[in-house]
Formats: C-alpha cells, sequence, structure tokens
C-alpha cells in the first residue's frame, strides 16, 4: 500500500491523511504525517525561490526502495510521499510523507527514517534564488549524520 | 553507436539543454569517452561540470560505473550530487 508521486501542483495535507487512514482503518494504531516548507532564508541570505528538478523514472524508484526499506525494517501498513518539483516559494509545500503502523513509535521513527534518507537518496536537485544569487544547494555534513545513525 | 544523454541541475546549465543526441561514437565507446566527446561538442564547462566530484552515470536508468561499455540507443544520463527533501 505504498505510493510515490512528483509533481508540480500542491498538495491536499488533509486529504492526503484522510485517505490513508480510511486504506489502513482498523489496523493502524497510529498515522504520522510530515510535510516540508520552503524557508524564506538560508545562511543569512533571504531566499525568494526554490527551483526542483528530477530524472522522472529514477526519481520515483529511488524513493520506492527508501519506502519499501522502511516498510520492512519498521513494520509499516502504509507509506505515502509526495514530493513536488518546479518553482516553489517561500511558506510553500515541498515534501510530504505519511507513515501508519500498528504503533506509534513505529510511525514516528519510520517518517524520520523516510525524510533523512530522502534528503541523501532521492533523486532531486535544488536551486536556491536569494536577492544576491543563484545556486545549486548541496546536500549538508549534517543530513549524512542523520543517515548515518540509521546504520548502527 | 548513437546515445541519449540526459543533462541535469550544474551539467544541464552548462551545457545550456537537458537532451543531447551523441551520434558517431566508436562501438567500444565507455561512459568515460562519452564524457570527453560531450566536452569536445559542448565546451569545457560541461566537461567540467560532467568531472565534478560526486558526478554519478546511469544507463538506462541503472547506476553505472565510468567504465561501462555503451550500446547503441542508450539513454546516459549525468547526475550531480543530489538533494532531496
Amino acid at each position: 500500500m505504498n505510493s510515490v508521486s512528483i509533481q508540480i501542483e500542491d498538495f491536499d495535507f488533509a486529504g492526503e491523511w484522510r485517505a490513508l487512514r480510511d486504506a489502513v482503518s482498523g489496523e493502524a494504531g497510529a498515522v504520522v504525517a510530515f510535510a516540508g516548507l520552503v524557508r524564506d532564508r538560508f545562511d543569512d541570505q533571504i531566499v525568494r525561490s526554490l527551483f526542483l528538478e528530477h530524472y522522472p523514472g529514477m526519481t520515483e524508484r529511488s524513493i520506492e526502495r527508501i519506502m519499501t526499506t522502511a516498510s520492512t525494517r519498521f513494520g509499516l501498513l502504509a507509506v505515502r510521499v509526495i514530493h513536488r518539483v518546479g518553482e516553489l516559494y517561500p511558506g510553500d509545500q515541498v515534501v510530504l510523507v505519511l507513515c501508519a503502523a500498528s504503533h506509534r513509535a513505529h510511525a514516528f521513527e519510520a517518517c524520520q527514517f523516510v525524510m533523512d534518507y530522502l534528503k541523501t537518496d532521492a533523486i532531486f536537485w535544488k536551486k536556491e534564488t536569494s536577492a544576491t544569487d543563484a545556486h545549486w544547494v548541496r546536500s549538508t555534513t549534517d543530513d549524512q549524520r542523520r543517515v548515518e545513525r540509521w546504520k548502527d | 553507436m548513437n546515445v541519449h544523454v540526459r543533462l541535469f541541475a550544474q551539467a544541464r546549465e552548462a551545457a545550456g539543454a537537458g537532451q543531447i543526441d551523441v551520434l558517431g561514437l566508436s562501438p567500444e565507446a565507455d561512459v568515460n569517452e562519452l564524457v570527453d566527446r560531450l566536452g569536445g561538442q559542448c565546451g569545457e564547462r560541461l566537461h567540467e561540470a560532467l568531472r565534478a566530484p560526486g558526478v554519478r552515470a546511469a544507463v538506462n536508468q541503472e547506476i553505472v560505473d565510468c567504465g561501462y561499455r555503451l550500446t547503441d540507443g542508450d539513454e546516459v544520463a549525468f547526475l550531480p550530487r543530489v538533494t532531496g527533501g
């Protein structure tokens, strides 16, 4: 019951949550939902916009791999990921992760696991435009550290 | 041998195009040879972008190493370091 969507348009957070809850109703004891938003600042620079690019096909598969690993590791009932691409602005929703599990601890952990790996393994490129320049965002050592902690 | 190249992010900007057809590669050509050919065809800026640390190649959407031998009609993508989420 895993599914992934890559899309330009915004997503309906509450609608997605309801759909997943209905799909796992009865079995699930918890659905953890996370939405990532575009911030208006990066390293003290005002961010005007964020452009996201992907490689259709390969990007979906890179996310499916993360979802499958999370499902097995945390015994999830369902995972839903939506990742937006194109031109986004501060306050916009970028990414949605929903994880359903029998118990809350696994749903919480799985949501963090999926988000951490989306940062390092999902095939996206982000270009940030500020008042003074535009640059391709690099993954940070903090992102790498977050993924490393799942490898113990 | 002809291949279809997909470029993203910095590499796409360096080439000024996201998709390029590379024609007349030698029948033995590998990914390395394609990178050099793209540099010759599209300029040093693209060559540098493709040789930058962390850039991976994918043939028909599967990651390969730079010595991978290409086949006529392959889609070859160059993936700079990713940043999702």
